[in-house]
């Protein structure tokens, strides 16, 4: 036997065509389950981005509010106290001018210290 | 009856069962290809179902420049090589230990199996190997592997000699 038919011999099959039917469906589960699968992969890509972009807008946005929280707290405390103070100031001595000008000391007493500091 | 350029326009308006009726068409050709490749059945059917579902995700998008047929060729070579690629290594690896079907032995004895022939046949160079699979896998004449190549007649004629000659000396450093 010469090679061509030898390779034409090892080659050779039945007959044996599958179920169309059978086929046809297999086919087209597997394409819905491939579809299925794509989806499912798009929709963990776009949960995972959506994700991180709400972390990423949350954490900026909370890095201000902190921020602005601290400075705009911290002056409203500043301001309860010392009216506060001049109002016991008050009660305890009626003089309008002696509270006025100490308060005013109060205020600069930071400056003060430090140009004496700095003399 | 509708032709395949029709069955597809129908196809890409929407209708899945002119995309059937061209599986059904060309499912016994396409079926026949891999089976005198892998020498099974099943694992046949599995590889027509890939090139089947290849063709549903891109006829989508098919240009019509030329016959259904050659555009399935082309696949089915590009999936066949695949596949002998993939179990070359397995061969190689030894992770393919269950043997051949048992119909293929049977007939008269045999210097080299189907295996070893579609292994040889891989390591040929490009044209070489497409031209040998186009001739013995889907058995085509020379002039339709020509236009598939983009060939003369010739030119594949050659090519397929020179690839015989050469899994013949392949196959015979086997024995």
């Amino acid at each position: 036997m010469n090679f061509e038919e030898h390779i034409k011999h090892v080659t050779s099959i039945k007959n044996d065509t599958p179920n169309e039917i059978g086929f046809l469906d297999r086919l087209h589960l597997r394409h819905e389950n491939e579809m299925l699968k794509k989806h499912h992969v798009m929709a963990s890509v776009a949960a995972f981005g959506l994700i991180l972009l709400t972390g990423l807008l949350t954490f900026a946005r909370l890095d201000n509010i902190a921020e602005n929280y601290a400075t705009e707290n911290a002056n409203e405390i500043d301001n309860v106290y010392i009216d506060e103070l001049a109002l016991s100031l008050l009660d305890y001595d009626e003089d309008v001018w002696g509270v006025v000008e100490f308060l005013d000391e109060v205020n600069h007493e930071p400056i003060t210290t430090i140009v004496e500091a700095s003399i | 009856m509708k032709n395949d350029h029709e069955l597809i326009h129908s196809f890409q308006k929407g209708s899945r069962s002119a995309f059937d009726e061209l599986v059904r068409r060309h499912l016994d050709s396409v079926h026949r290809f891999f089976l005198r490749i892998t020498g099974n059945s099943m694992e046949a059917e599995d590889l027509a179902q890939d090139v089947f579902l290849k063709c549903y995700k891109s006829l989508k998008t098919f240009k019509f420049q030329a016959d259904f047929t050659t555009y399935l060729y082309r696949i089915n070579i590009n999936t066949g090589n695949t596949w002998i690629r993939r179990n070359r290594w397995k061969h190689f690896l030894h992770l393919d230990q269950a043997p051949e079907q048992i119909e293929e032995d049977q007939s008269m004895e045999k210097e080299w199996s189907r295996k070893e022939l579609w292994y040889s046949i891989a390591t040929l160079p490009k044209q070489q190997r497409l031209v040998v699979m186009m001739r013995i896998a889907q058995e085509l004449p020379y002039q339709d592997i020509a236009n598939l190549l983009g060939t003369t007649v010739g030119s594949a004629k050659v090519s397929y000699h020179h690839g015989i000659r050469q899994l013949k000396q392949k196959l015979e450093k086997t024995k």
